[in-house]
């Protein structure tokens, strides 16, 4: 897993890219510790940069999403493709976040 | 006439102990028993030296015989005493573990009195060996004393043993001090003349190949010529000892002194145990081909307590010269490591016996035998599965139950995670069974009464995916709903095509519990092929390319069925995969395979 934090308005981004596996587990809560920091309004979880995620990884986002509905922070994930995209259809994530399609351009 | 052999009996049961010393005594020997480790372990310390052979009981209350072991196996006293484990006939593992601990012989009980004289026998014959080191330690002293400087030349590893007592002979405490002659006179034929590195050491020992590799290099025109020499010289004040070997030399600071790294090795505590228990001062020299080693002759000095500890002097770049006091802290940290050691190994062995008793009760809740034989014969199908944790235990779980006279359920479940925490589920899962009974001919709902009762239970980011699905033997369909399951697969030997239905669903355990499954259906008819399968198949990465995927794992049965028909197995199903999969796999697998009999 490589990452990437920015911020959008209100809004604060996590770019992931590369994997996400059971491996990553350790440095997942690095990361969230971050992108959770300053409790921002919404994180965005983009996804343009990654290519696969495994049954852990599905974990690792039900994690970010209950840390951050404890301080009021709402989650969004945003261009997942191929493999991701699979993934979070075949778990129906979509019934526990908001997913978006494209908007890749105006994201970076 | 040399005394009776004497045999140490522990068990913590009155019959055992009894039968074994009836044994012994038959065998002639004399007996001691401990009714459990604690006990032992106290004879051990006060009377190690007098008692040829353990025989151990390994699950005993208090101090279980593998800690026993763990400290006979740490003590430079006791180390060398032959121990017979006695364990129970079926415990392959625990046989594993005890040889790994260091125990050669072994009894099974029920005991059979000829293995046992036999094997008892044997143990007690090697260690008469090593006792009579240290009897010709004794026997020399007297001859040797008055050695005043002497010169000595040798090349094999027995003749450094035979150096080594006749050198401690002169020496004030040989007991001691022929441990740590051997040690360095040891170094000095393998790791000197004959070139073997640490690591070979390890390696050969592993395979048990030192002696032979020993025995190949002595013969090798490139080190048979190498000799060891000693110089002996006995000065008012002390006795030195210069050794020097004819090889590359090594790093010898690293092994000074003993360190975390190490403790777990076959070997390299020589130099350490030389430094601390048998010299007061070990100097390695110029590349490490030569090491000087002196004993103190001061009768005044106290017997070296192992807790005082005192500051170390500082090194200087040439050598590393240590006094006297130096031993306390060094005989100091050589027992706290011991017992760190000993502490570790005795948590591990416990460790391993849990969790193999986990994984005994994990196999209990898979489907038992007669319950698959009677659906089998029941609904005219056959079963077959395969389950592999990639570690001791694992995440998955599968089952199969009864419904009326055209149906029955099956189901597979894989808890994210695997290991311990993903173990834990499965029983909690396994416990929830009984309480869904009610939904078992309705797949949704089945799945919809796990959901709500597993997402009080699990942690955040623990979850599990599942398929539960009913097969109806009289509408020839299989009716099934899934949580983030990969999608089942239906193959048909007839046509040799394979179809995939649907495992999409949310995951069991996530959010609230308040999630609804849709029942899907698809045509199941005799002399088709129905296969169950956990994602492990999905994404395990075999060693030569990618994971395998949905259309790869289709292909798989596919194959196999083209190639088989309809007595296809899932041997042949799954083997081109493990064929391809390095052990352990990183993630549980799972796969049921449900094979319609054709129609007749």
């Amino acid at each position: 897993m490589h990452y990437d934090i920015t911020t959008e308005d209100t809004a604060t981004v996590l770019h992931l890219s590369e994997r996400l596996v059971d491996s990553d587990r350790a440095a997942f809560e690095t990361v969230l510790t971050r992108a959770l920091s300053g409790k921002p309004r919404e994180v965005v979880v983009d996804f343009a940069g990654l290519q696969y995620m495994d049954s852990a990884g599905l974990g690792l986002l039900l994690t970010l999403r209950e840390r951050a509905q404890a301080q009021g922070t709402s989650v969004r994930l945003r261009n997942p493709e191929g493999a991701v995209r699979d993934m979070l259809q075949l778990s129906r994530f979509d019934t526990l976040f908001r997913i978006e399609a494209g908007a890749k351009a105006a994201s970076r | 006439m040399p005394r009776p052999p004497r045999g140490l009996v522990v068990d913590d049961n009155q019959l055992n102990r009894d039968l074994l010393e009836g044994y012994l005594r038959a065998l002639g020997y004399e007996t001691v028993t401990a009714t459990d480790g604690d006990e032992a372990w106290a004879i051990l310390e006060r009377d190690g030296g007098d008692i040829d052979v353990v025989l151990l009981d390994r699950r005993m209350p208090r101090m279980d015989g593998m800690e026993v072991l763990a400290r006979i196996k740490a003590s430079p006293d006791l180390q060398g005493l032959p121990v017979v484990m006695q364990t129970a006939a079926d415990s392959q593992q625990e046989i594993i573990d005890g040889i790994r601990a260091g125990v050669f012989y072994y009894l099974t009980k029920p005991f059979q009195p000829e293995i046992l004289m036999s094997v008892t026998a044997a143990a007690v014959a090697d260690h008469a060996r090593y006792r009579r080191l240290k009897q010709g330690v004794d026997r020399q002293a007297a001859a040797l004393r008055h050695l005043d400087s002497g010169r000595f030349r040798f090349r094999t590893l027995a003749e450094a043993g035979d150096m080594a007592v006749a050198l401690a002979a002169t020496m004030p405490d040989p007991r001691r001090q022929v441990i740590g002659l051997s040690e360095l006179m040891t170094n000095a034929v393998e790791h000197g003349n004959l070139g073997i590195t640490y690591a070979e050491k390890s390696e050969l020992l592993a395979r048990k190949a030192l002696e032979a590799e020993v025995a190949a290099r002595l013969d090798d025109p490139a080190y048979r010529d190498r000799m060891v020499e000693v110089l002996f010289e006995n000065r008012p004040d002390r006795i030195v000892l210069t050794i020097t070997d004819e090889g590359e030399g090594f790093d010898w600071r690293r092994f000074l002194e003993m360190d975390a790294q190490r403790v777990f090795d076959a070997h390299g505590r020589g130099i350490a145990l030389a430094r601390s228990i048998s010299f007061d001062t070990v100097e390695y020299r110029g590349r490490g081909n030569e090491v000087v080693a002196t004993v103190v002759k001061d009768e005044d000095l106290p017997d070296r307590p192992a807790t005082t500890v005192v500051e170390l002097p500082a090194s200087d770049a040439a050598g590393f010269r240590m006094s006297a006091p130096d031993h306390r802290r060094l005989a100091s940290v050589q027992q706290d490591l011991r017992d760190t050691r000993e502490d570790l190994e005795s948590y591990r062995a416990r460790l391993t016996e849990d969790l193999e008793a986990a994984r005994r009760m994990q196999q209990d809740l898979l489907p038992d035998m007669a319950v698959l034989h009677s659906l089998e014969a029941r609904h005219g199908l056959r079963f077959a599965s395969h389950f592999e944790t990639s570690s001791e235990l694992g995440g998955d779980l599968f089952g199969v139950h009864p419904i009326d006279d055209s149906s029955f359920g099956l189901w597979t479940l894989d808890f994210s995670g695997h290991g311990i925490s993903a173990a834990l589920n499965t029983f909690r899962l396994h416990s929830l069974l009984p309480g869904v009974a009610d939904h078992r001919h309705d797949p949704g709902g089945y799945l919809a009464a796990w959901n709500r009762r597993l997402s009080g239970l699990l942690a955040t980011a623990q979850y599990a995916t599942a398929l539960y699905g009913v097969v109806d033997t009289a509408a020839h369909v299989f009716r099934y709903a899934a949580a983030a399951a990969p999608a089942p697969l239906l193959a048909d030997p007839a046509t040799g095509t394979v179809i995939a239905g649907d495992g999409t669903g949310l995951p069991l355990g996530v959010d609230g519990g308040g999630g609804a499954y849709d029942t899907r259906d698809m045509p199941f008819r005799p002399g088709q092929v129905l296969l169950l399968y956990s994602d492990a198949l999905l994404e395990c990465q075999p060693e030569d390319g990618p994971p395998l995927g949905r259309d790869g794992v289709a292909a798989l049965l596919r194959d196999a069925v083209r190639a088989q028909g309809h007595d296809v197995t899932l041997d042949a199903v799954l083997g081109p995969f493990l064929s391809r999969v390095a052990r352990p796999f990183s993630d549980d697998l799972t796969a049921l395979l449900c094979v319609r009999h054709p129609q007749p």
